[in-house]
């Protein structure tokens, strides 16, 4: 399975009369993107804006970030399960405009259901775009297109969420089309299956274990994470690399938990350092397993067993790094896997975040296993805090918000998009001294 | 609690965390999301789940934690 990233660096992105990529240079007529999105009959209406790095300009609350992608003509399905028809994803190739995203606003509706107060997971997020805090951000250097859908007052919240999601792959794809066709600036290819086996002799064999969901924040019945479906019963699966990174998998709505954004599935940190240190052949990148956090302890202990199985007999790997999803409850299953890991003689790494604002380091870790013992603390960012800067602009899902967002005067690190991650993609580093 | 002489029995899904802090009397609940029911069993069902639970809990602080393997 090969995966060609088409690379097309975007340095100016702005509104105007036609769709279309010169060079690097975005164009977006608003208004046709406006009319594709509302053939959602969910939506009464749309706000959209172009927003840039270093603007005055704060954003929320986020419901998800994406990067631009879309496939070439013919080369296979943009997010399968979501958008398009089930089909593999993870070959051919997809371009990708580089340095720009689709933020995705949750308001809530009117007089319903709030998005900041129902939100799963807790922390409602924001995109901040000058000042420190977009400068510890993955996406403070990014051009944003705001997208604020308005769903219809008497939608169900789950089809809200829904809309919302549809609204986040169809503007993805949207922009992206505009580079089939194009000369990208530089490609990236991703593949395991090299002729080289005899040069592979005595590497390492690694794999990666990703929670993609976890069930204790329950799952809504048209929620998609992996190839659409809600991951409900799901037992942990294996997956190539390539599907991983090509839209099979989008974060749940237990988004606000703690970053997790669907751009860092895109460009899933782990991943993409495995395939690095595959090709400089330093280690052979095994293979990867979705997996979820379990609400229950008969599906906790099965989960892991199976996780932990695949990884030992299917992908025959001396070392496996494993992540979680979200927020205190992940770290058992995370904890369990390993130690079954480590029992099946598999070197095992953790990432775990500390849930803990009082800034030990014993209060990091949830759990204490003998043989767990490469433990990566990712942070949560619990302990971080910036006075909110100064900014002109306010983009919310309704009045309410905007007038909170405006008012801030310091922003809790937690709460700012991208400046942690579940997976291990952030600027910040903790230092001891 | 337990310094302060109140015998605690902890309901808790994720057992495994409880052991892991020291828990004296660990009692399994159902699930993280409905710990003490089963919100997918009819209400008569699940008002049984929910009596059994509760009354392994009151039978934990009833136990000694010295003489028992949580």
């Amino acid at each position: 399975m090969t995966l060609t990233l088409a690379n097309h660096p975007i340095t100016e992105f702005f509104a105007g009369p036609k769709t279309l990529l010169d060079g690097s240079r975005l164009q977006v007529d608003l208004e046709e993107l406006r009319r594709y999105l509302l053939e959602d009959q969910r939506l009464e209406s749309v706000d959209l804006e172009i927003v840039r790095p270093g603007d005055p300009c704060r954003v929320g609350y986020v419901f998800d970030i994406v990067e631009p992608r879309a496939k070439e003509t013919g080369a296979g399905p943009d997010f399968p399960g979501i958008l398009s028809p089930i089909a593999a994803a993870g070959q051919g190739t997809t371009h990708v405009l580089r340095g720009t995203a689709v933020a995705v606003v949750d308001g809530g509706q009117p007089g319903g259901e709030r998005g900041y107060t129902s939100r799963r997971g807790g922390v409602a997020k924001i995109l901040e775009m000058s000042g420190p805090p977009s400068q510890a951000s993955s996406f403070g250097d990014l051009r944003h297109l705001v997208v604020v859908p308005h769903p219809h007052p008497e939608v169900a919240r789950h089809s809200v969420l829904n809309a919302l999601r549809l609204a986040s792959v169809k503007a993805s794809v949207y922009l992206a089309r505009t580079a089939q066709g194009k000369t990208p600036d530089s490609t990236q290819v991703f593949d395991l299956d090299g002729s080289d086996y005899d040069g592979r002799k005595g590497l390492p064999r690694v794999a990666y274990i990703g929670q993609v969901h976890g069930h204790q924040h329950g799952t809504e019945v048209d929620e998609h994470i992996l190839y659409g479906g809600n991951a409900r019963g799901m037992l942990p699966v294996p997956l190539h690399p390539n599907e991983w990174l090509d839209g099979a998998v989008v974060v749940s709505y237990s988004w606000g938990a703690r970053g997790l954004d669907t751009y860092f599935h895109q460009n899933h940190p782990i991943i993409l350092d495995l395939y690095r240190l595959h090709d400089s052949k330093e280690i052979t990148f095994a293979g990867v397993v979705a997996t979820t956090s379990s609400g229950q302890l008969d599906e906790l202990n099965r989960n892991c067993m199976v996780a932990a199985q695949i990884v030992k007999h299917t992908f025959k790997a001396d070392g496996v790094i494993i992540t979680k999803y979200a927020g205190g409850a992940p770290h058992s299953d995370m904890f369990e896997t390993a130690r079954l890991c480590e029992d099946l003689g598999i070197k095992t790494a953790i990432m775990v975040s500390d849930t803990a604002p009082d800034r030990r380091a014993e209060s990091a870790a949830l759990m204490n296993i003998p043989g767990v013992d490469a433990v990566v603390n990712v942070s949560e960012a619990a302990d971080i805090s910036w006075p909110a800067p100064a900014v002109e602009t306010v983009i919310a899902g309704n009045p309410e918000v905007e007038t909170l967002l405006a008012d801030l005067t310091e922003l809790p690190g937690v709460s700012v998009c991208g400046v942690t991650n579940n997976q291990g993609a952030s600027r910040l580093q903790s230092i001891i001294y | 609690m337990e310094k302060a002489g109140i015998p605690v029995a902890q309901v808790t899904a994720m057992t495994a965390v409880a052991k892991a802090v020291g828990s004296n009397r660990i009692v399994r609940g159902q699930g993280i999301v409905n710990l003490l029911g089963d919100s997918d069993l009819p209400p008569e069902e699940e008002r049984e789940i929910r009596k059994q639970i509760v009354r392994q809990a009151l039978e934990a602080l009833a136990t000694d934690p010295a003489q028992s393997d949580p």
